[in-house]
């Protein structure tokens, strides 16, 4: 009997909460949660901007390194001033300006990128000088650039440039500014012509 | 019986009951939403980093892939560009063997080269940290060097424009390009790294690009041209005009009579006469022509004349081993095709030699006609209304007084002589994939 009473007691003591302890308990909830929900909602609203941003420096990649392979292979670059590039390199297409897939033939490359931060790629045949005759479809390769100011040539032998490329994308929205920048001195050396 | 007392040590079964609220479910919530928010951010870090090594590990196998194919063209030209595989390696099918190598730095790399006639393909894979990438390179056969095919115009240490002097030409040093005194300059320049065009204002480059960077001249090689040469040809095969007295070669003039005028292997023209050479290949220690003087080429000839070095020609310091002066001039014979005249000066280290062109020369007649002066250790000089057309190298270059300098096509196309045969690059071209069988496909 005794020690019925005593567990009786005790499980009387142990088994509610006071006003007080639901009180705070429940303000701790509540800060708790709200700083889940805060960080969450952070998170959620950050993740496009995150993913736009990756997306940005995997075209910068992508766009870096294939002119970096262009000009490798390339023969002839010139570059009027440093929002254009134009190049005689090797392509694998079947012919220049069409997608589809071939041995490797030389086309001329354009790039020009533009005051709102967007560069375009053009393929055209060997001989032309200026698109968009003899060209495939311009295609955009990167955008949200900070300018136009992207190619630099390091004096050289004509044709035989040193040529950097330079994407710089602007800081927005609390993220810092990222700059991708490679360079390249062509292997080939100049044919004839420009 | 008598039941055991309860201690406390017995009682936690009935504890957890109350605590087990929303407490555990909020820690693990939190836990699981810290690692969420920790894991995109550890996930973007980890595909930057990987894109990273990716872009460095293409770029270490591209690099070791080309120091294979540069391996490989080293041992080709070392074996004189002979259009064979270079043992060890031996022809299997239309291919060498591989050859395999490794760098220091780490990365091996793989080639396989197929040698033609006068053609040679190297097709040469590299790999480094996982990453492997291939390329194409395409050489043709050179017997000599084209060291005009850039430049019509060099002076290795300078050149300066004076006093109206008018050059069209492509134009290059290690140094300065000075244009001074209403000079002129039109075509393409190269200066030396940290050197500049100068002064600005003064003289004129007029059309062109300005750029920087770094020239180099092969030395003239003579063989054995000081022994083996076509110089038996004075007097018996070559034409006189005018006094034949005052033409000397070797010591003995025109009438076969000694003559102080010159030394050996000097020649030397005065008084309005004259001389023709027919081809092959000379060596001179010393031209002279002066007082309306000529030299001229036979029809359809071409002459190479070797300068000797002034320590074999028996001369000190600052000797003009090439004087042409008072309406003096050589004269091509109209052909065309190819160059006609080339002076090819050895020069010395330690000698300087001076090629002087003044009053009225002419080294030129139709500016179609092509001569080469080639002395990369030699100072030239041209003044007083001197012309000059074809292309000119040397050490230091001095244009003056009126002179004007043309350069033609052919010209830029002439091979420097016994320059040893190697392979010159023509092509280089990036694969997909790694190497199969033949090994160039898809490149």
């Amino acid at each position: 009997m005794l020690v019925r009473s005593r567990i009786s007691r005790h499980t009387k003591a142990e088994g509610g909460f006071t006003l007080p302890e639901l009180l705070i308990a429940t303000m701790i909830g509540l800060v708790v949660i709200g700083s889940a929900v805060t960080f969450f909602t952070a998170a959620i609203r950050g993740e496009p901007r995150v993913r736009d941003r990756s997306a940005q420096i995997q075209q910068a990649r992508v766009m870096a390194e294939r002119i970096s392979r262009e000009l490798r292979q390339g023969s002839n670059a010139s570059s009027p001033n440093p929002s254009q590039l134009m190049i005689l390199t090797y392509v694998p297409r079947a012919s220049c300006g069409d997608p589809t897939p071939g041995a490797a033939i030389r086309c001329r490359i354009f790039y020009s990128c533009d005051t709102a931060g967007a560069c375009t790629r053009t393929e055209c045949g060997p001989n032309t000088v200026a698109p968009p005759t003899g060209c495939g479809t311009s295609v955009e390769v990167v955008e949200g650039l900070l300018d136009n100011q992207v190619f630099a040539f390091t004096p050289r032998i004509p044709g035989q440039a040193f040529v950097s490329v330079r994407l710089a994308f602007p800081a927005t929205d609390g993220e810092d500014a990222i700059t991708v920048e490679d360079g390249v001195a062509l292997r080939n050396p100049p044919l004839g012509g420009p | 019986m008598r039941l055991p007392t309860p201690t406390v040590r017995n009682q936690p079964k009935t504890a957890p009951g109350p605590e087990s609220g929303f407490a555990v479910p909020t820690v693990l919530f939190m836990v699981i939403a810290a690692f969420a928010v920790g894991s995109v951010a550890v996930v973007a870090s980890l595909r930057a980093q990987e894109g990273t090594s990716r872009d460095l590990h293409t770029k270490d196998a591209l690099a070791v892939a080309e120091a294979g194919a540069h391996q490989a063209l080293v041992r080709y030209n070392a074996a004189g560009a002979k259009e064979a595989c270079v043992p060890p390696q031996t022809l299997s099918g239309a291919w060498c063997t591989p050859a395999t190598g490794s760098l220091a730095g780490g990365g091996d790399f793989a080639y396989w080269v197929q040698p033609t006639a006068g053609l040679i393909e190297v097709v040469s894979q590299g790999s480094r940290d996982g990453v492997t990438r291939r390329i194409l390179v395409r050489a043709h056969s050179a017997a000599g060097q084209q060291p005009f095919i850039d430049w019509g115009v060099i002076g290795l240490n300078s050149v300066r424009l004076d006093s109206n002097a008018d050059v069209t030409a492509d134009t290059a040093t290690n140094g300065d390009i000075n244009l001074l005194s209403n000079s002129q300059l039109c075509g393409n320049v190269q200066v030396g790294p940290g050197h500049d065009v100068l002064p600005p204002g003064t003289g004129s480059h007029s059309c062109g690009i300005e750029l920087q960077g770094t020239t180099t001249l092969p030395a003239v090689n003579q063989g054995d041209v000081r022994t083996n040469n076509d110089n038996g040809n004075f007097f018996a095969s070559t034409p006189i005009g005018g006094q034949r007295s005052r033409v000397c070669w070797n010591g003995v003039n025109g009438d076969g009579q000694a003559s102080s005028n010159c030394g050996s292997r000097e020649l030397v023209i005065t008084h309005n006469s004259d001389i023709t050479l027919p081809s092959g290949n000379y060596s001179f220690c010393r031209l002279q022509l002066l007082q309306n003087s000529a030299v001229y080429i036979a029809s359809g000839a071409t002459v190479r004349i070797y300068f000797d070095s002034p320590e074999a020609c028996g001369y000190g310091s600052g000797v003009k081993q090439l004087e042409i002066d008072s309406n003096a001039q050589i004269t091509a014979n109209g052909d065309s095709t190819a160059v006609d005249v080339a002076l090819l000066f050895v020069g010395s280290e330690t000698r300087s030699t001076v090629i002087d062109l003044a009053s009225n020369t002419a080294v030129e007649a139709l500016c179609d006609q092509d001569f080469v002066v080639y002395a990369p250790r030699s100072d030239l000089v041209l003044k007083s209304n001197s012309s000059y057309c074809g292309a000119l190298a040397a050490k230091t270059v001095l244009i003056n007084s009126n002179s004007h300098i043309t350069v033609s096509s052919q010209a830029q196309a002439f091979i420097l002589p016994n320059s040893p045969p190697h392979y010159v690059v023509d092509d280089f071209v990036e694969c997909a994939g790694p190497a199969t069988s033949p090994p160039d496909v898809d490149c």
